[in-house]
């Protein structure tokens, strides 16, 4: 195929032809005025401008609104905790509330007998009516008629 | 570009424009309406308009891809241009033999070659600028252009042969 030959478009008839055309079919028409054409360019900038506002309002209600539903509800605990409850639960678990196991005792290791083991909070220590809680040992304790500092009374 | 610049380039272009897209299109109708959106859509983008730039290409490419989009659905807009066209046909004078056998030629091509006819033959366009306005190669541009005349050369008259 041999390559096309292309004249100047200036002088040739093809492009007078199609001058004459385009220049018959722009005679034919009644053109808009130009206040016409502003006037609707300013309506067109107006509906793209108001909905553009309209976009981030939405999305900016949309975040808030989660945002909002975030901190209202809290963290979301993980599903396979919930979904699938372990038959035995673990010791190494804190957070996992216990219905029948006490938090600090062991299920393998009762502490029967136990002086130091901390009683469960069903039954607390009791308390001096004046002194510290934690300086009582509930169990091994026997009444002392000395002074409330602990030394032991000097006998004859 | 001020709005004053706007308004006096739209009055200077928009008929040499309407010419055009009406030859890429082969309706005078949509041609007009399409241009005149695309100056609607140009007023907004008015500050990057540059009559150095040569906005006339822009309003051009603009119009082209409305007038594409607009095909598909074309059975409503000729309705819509029958009903509110009506008037205007009616003052205007009737092409001659010529141009309406010239039009109805350049109808039969496809629309690629149309365009290329056009914005060559009538824009007075380089192979490179329409290329470049187009969006395909030279090479192509040439083929479009070399079957667009092989196509139109039998409707042009002897006499405008002989003017050459």
């Amino acid at each position: 195929m041999s390559e096309p030959e292309l004249r100047p478009a200036g002088d040739d008839p093809l492009a007078r032809a199609l001058k004459r055309a385009a220049a018959a079919g722009g005679r034919r028409i009644v053109p808009a005025p130009a206040a016409q054409v502003t006037v609707r360019g300013m309506r067109r900038r107006a509906r793209r401008v108001a909905a553009a506002a309209a976009c981030v309002v939405c999305v900016l209600a949309g975040t808030g609104a989660a945002v909002s539903l975030r901190e209202t509800h809290g963290p979301v605990p993980p599903a396979s905790v919930t979904d699938t409850p372990s038959p035995s639960p673990s010791p190494s678990e804190p957070g996992e509330p216990s219905a029948s196991v006490p938090p600090t005792a062991s299920p393998t290791t009762p502490p029967a007998g136990s002086a130091t083991a901390s009683p469960p909070e069903s039954s607390p220590p009791p308390t001096s009516p004046g002194g510290d809680a934690a300086s009582v040992t509930p169990t091994t304790q026997a009444p002392t008629t000395g002074s409330p500092s602990g030394t032991p009374p000097e006998r004859p | 570009m001020t709005v004053e610049e706007f308004e006096e380039f739209y009055a200077h272009s928009v008929t040499q424009l309407v010419g055009q897209v009406y030859l890429m299109t082969g309706d005078l109708h949509e041609a007009q309406d399409v241009v005149q959106e695309a100056f609607v859509r140009a007023w907004g983008r008015r500050a990057k308009l540059s009559r150095a730039a040569g906005p006339e290409a822009w309003i051009r490419t603009v119009a082209w891809r409305l007038a594409v989009s607009r095909w598909r659905r074309r059975g409503r807009a000729v309705e819509a241009w029958r009903r509110h066209g009506a008037a205007q046909d009616a003052a205007a004078p009737p092409p001659d033999p010529d141009t309406v056998a010239l039009v109805s030629a350049l109808r039969t091509l496809p629309e690629r070659q149309r365009r290329v006819a056009v914005l060559h033959y009538v824009c007075d366009l380089t192979v490179e600028q329409i290329a470049a306005e187009t969006g395909v190669s030279a090479g192509t541009v040439k083929t479009h252009l070399f079957r667009a005349r092989a196509a139109l050369a039998p409707q042009l008259t002897p006499e405008e042969d002989h003017r050459v």
